[in-house]
Parts: C-alpha cells; structure tokens; sequence
C-alpha cells in the first residue's frame, strides 16, 4: 500500500483562507504526507469541473515541485442539484463526463463517483472512462455497505461489465467500531435531547440494512419531536458511519482502485478508537492492495482542536506500523 | 454545527448601506455548492426578524431576491467566497455602532440523499454574533 493525503483533511486550514493552495501543497511536502494526493474539484477549485489552462499547468507544475503524485480527483454526483427534480439518467451523465475531462486534465488516474450515480449512469460512464483513461472509482462510503440493495445491483453492472475502468473506492467510515465520541458530544453542546442520542445510538448498533435504518430514524425521531435540523444531524450520523466488518472489504478488492483511510481521532494510546486501523491493514495487505490511501481526517466536522497536518502524520504513521506488524 | 460554523459571519462582516446593511457570509459546508442548495436563510437582527422579501443575495457580481435561490442551479457559491445579503432595514447602522446579529443558513447537500424519499441531506447552523458596523 502506498500513502498519501486528500485536501478534504486539510479543510479548516483550507477555509481558514489562511494558506493558499500552494502553501497547503508545499506543507504536505515539508511534513512528509504524500507522495499520494487527492482533492476534491468542488472545494479546491474555482468554476470547477471546468479548468482553466492556466489552473491546469500551476497545479501540475505544484505537484511537480513539491514531489506530489496526483491519485484521485473527487467528482460530486449532485441529482438533487435542482429542486423540483432529481437529473435524468443522462444528464447525470453528462454532469460527470465533465469531470472525467477535468481529471484527464489534471492528470488525475481516478475520478472518485458517488453512488448517486445510479448503475445505468456507470454503465454509460464505461466507454468515456475507457477513452479518457481515467478510472471511475465508486465510493462505498456510508451508508453503502456492500450488502446495501444499491451496492448489490451496482456491483451485479461491474461483474456484467468486467471493466478496469469501474472500480471501487473503500472508505473506512463504512467499517467502524462506534460513532466518535466527539460528535455525540457536539449535538448535546447544542441542545439535542438525550432521548434522541440514545435512539441514534440504538439504530446504530442494530444490525437492521440501512435503509431500514433510516426509515425507523425518521418515524422514531420525529414521534420524539425532532425539529427539522436535528432529524438532519440524525440523518448525518448514518451517512457518515457504518459498521460494516473490516473483512467485508474483502468481496470487493479485486477491484478496489484508491482507498479513503477515513478517521476520526487517537486515544492517549495512539489508536483510533472508532475504527479498527489493524484490521483494516491486515485485510488490504492480505487482498494484495498496492494502491494508494488517502489519510482522509474528518474529525474537523466538530473539533478544531487540531492540525489536519497532524493528524494524517500521526495515522500514516500507525497504518505503516501496523501494515508492518500485521501477519 | 462544527468549527467550520466559525467562518459564517467574520468579525467585520457588518456594514452600513443606504436602505439598511450588507451582511457577508460564508458557508459551513467543505465545498462550493449550487445556490439552489440554500434551503434555509434567515436573519434577525438585534431581536427582529428580517422579512425574506427584504433580503437579497449576492454573488459572482449577481443579486437575487432569496425566493430566486431554489431555481439557481447553474449559479455557485465557491466555498472561499463571501455571499454578500442586502438588507432593507430601519435599523440605525451607523459605523462603529453593534449590532446583535443571529443567523440560520440551512444547506440542502444535493449528493447526499437520506430518508424514505431520498432528501437530500439537511445541514444547518445557527450563529449569533455581535458585530460592529464597518464603514462602507
């Protein structure tokens, strides 16, 4: 496995507007957290997915001096962009057909895609992702576990197909051991019942298909008089954590194309108590994973206690040790 | 609901215009999104609620009445920008005068669909903030 890091942990240094891109790029150089790098178009780039020749060169010429190797660009598949309907299956198409170009033009061997693209929209993708030689990596990310009905039909299109072209991309948000402690924490800052806490922990830990989870979230929170915005932060916590087995990554590897080492945070051990690092490391080393992984932080969600420089640091550093020690 | 709610309104995000006052704001959310995406906007200030018809959005050299948002799907909000609102108001928002401002922008993520009905995910913030009237 080789590492690297994704712009998406260093978004509050981003959004600070206290470093440029240059600046972010140059310290993942100075501390030692590439080579691999991911950004996401929506958020690093102005009137993105469309590129300018000129943010084309700097960026490649950026990555070139600070000895960066471009691994994934992350598209959005926004179907609910409009609000009267979602996009038709070919207008998806075209919304990422224009970011399979920016990421030709960036350079860029991965387009990560979300499962609003429906299998359809991949299967039309295949011959543009082929042309433009840009991999089309599906984000299993939460709540899409590999048993979730939509990752089901999705993965009966790619056995269909069989294309180097469409592929996965695990992210470790899907096999968790607990939602972090740190957002629980946060929603009763802001005065969220603890009536509510407990029944999303409840869902959380049953292990009902997600999409019943959300179904029984709604009905039950909202019998709980959940306003609006708390049934949302509800809503979140599903779509952000799943706890799917470690193990399970196994059925997709074969065509596992970047990996989204998503954390949270250490205990005063080093470990990452919400996700279990060791096993995580033994299933792609024993799947043969030789990849890239972005160490993907997303504790800034509700802690800016720390650096995201830091923090991918201190996981590379654990994901090696324990790729090392794992047998 | 985060840190990033921090960057909402800035400490100078207040000023003085001819009707009333401009009110800079950024999002919460990590990445540029469409201004159809803004479900919920409001401001009260200094305990009033401003009424949504006395409220214009601006962006990319653009002003838009706010019921306009929801149709704006080609129009974005990159998510280093400052949108800028345009408030009609009877305050008096002399320079270096405070002003208690709360806030409630609510963001429709349109890649992120939860529930029986597919919803795109609702993420909002509240702040309250006092602010000191900026010169223009």
């Amino acid at each position: 496995m080789k590492f690297g890091t994704t712009l998406f942990s260093h978004t509050l240094e981003w959004l600070s507007r206290r470093y440029s891109l240059e600046q972010l790029l140059a310290n993942i150089h100075a501390e030692g957290i590439g080579p691999g790098l991911e950004i996401i178009g929506f958020q690093t780039i102005r009137n993105f997915p469309h590129i300018s020749d000129e943010f084309a060169r700097d960026l490649r010429d950026l990555m070139d001096e600070y000895e960066l190797v471009p691994t994934c660009l992350g598209a959005n598949i926004d179907v609910a962009i409009r609000r009267d309907r979602f996009l038709t299956i070919d207008e998806t198409v075209d919304y990422i057909a224009t970011q399979i170009a920016a990421a030709t033009k960036l350079g860029f061997p991965v387009l990560r895609v979300q499962m609003t693209a429906k299998p359809e929209v991949m299967r039309k993708l295949a011959p543009l992702a082929e042309k433009a030689n840009v991999k089309l990596g599906m984000e299993l990310h939460s709540p899409y576990a590999n048993h979730h009905p939509a990752v089901i039909a999705l993965r009966e299109l790619y056995e269909e197909i069989d294309s180097p072209y469409l592929g996965y991309i695990p992210d470790f948000g899907t096999t968790m051991r607990a939602i972090p402690p740190g957002i629980l924490a946060r929603f009763r800052r802001e005065g969220m019942p603890e009536s509510l806490l407990d029944l999303i922990k409840e869902i959380w830990h049953a292990d009902s298909p997600a999409p019943e989870k959300f179904g029984q979230l709604q009905a039950r929170a909202s019998a709980l008089g959940a306003t609006p915005q708390q049934l949302g932060r509800l809503n979140m916590t599903l779509s952000m954590f799943s706890k799917q087995s470690p193990e399970q990554w196994t059925e997709v590897m074969p065509r596992v194309v970047h990996i989204h080492g998503k954390f949270y945070g250490f205990d005063a051990e080093g470990d990452e108590p919400s996700i279990d690092c060791a096993a995580l490391m033994r299933v792609f080393r024993d799947g043969g994973y030789d990849g890239y992984m972005s160490s993907e932080w997303e504790g800034h969600a509700y802690t800016d206690e720390f650096s995201g420089f830091e923090m991918v640091k201190q996981h590379q550093a654990l994901c090696r040790r324990l790729l090392n020690a794992s047998s | 609901m985060g840190p990033l709610d921090k960057f909402i309104l800035a400490e100078d995000a207040l000023a003085a215009t001819a009707t009333g006052c401009a009110l800079h704001i950024r999002s919460h959310w990590y990445r540029s999104l469409p201004l159809s995406s803004v479900g919920i906007l409001t401001v009260n200030i200094d305990g009033v609620n401003v009424p949504a018809e006395n409220i214009a959005f601006a962006i990319n050299g653009q002003s838009y009445p706010l019921n306009a948002l929801p149709s704006l799907h080609d129009e974005w909000w990159f998510i280093l920008d400052a949108a800028t609102l345009h408030i009609q108001s009877p305050h008096n928002f002399a320079a270096g005068t405070s002003h208690e401002i709360a806030l409630e922008l609510g963001l429709l993520l349109p890649y992120i669909l939860v529930g029986p009905n597919a919803d795109p995910l609702l993420s909002s913030s509240r702040v309250t903030k006092t602010l000191v009237c900026q010169t223009l």
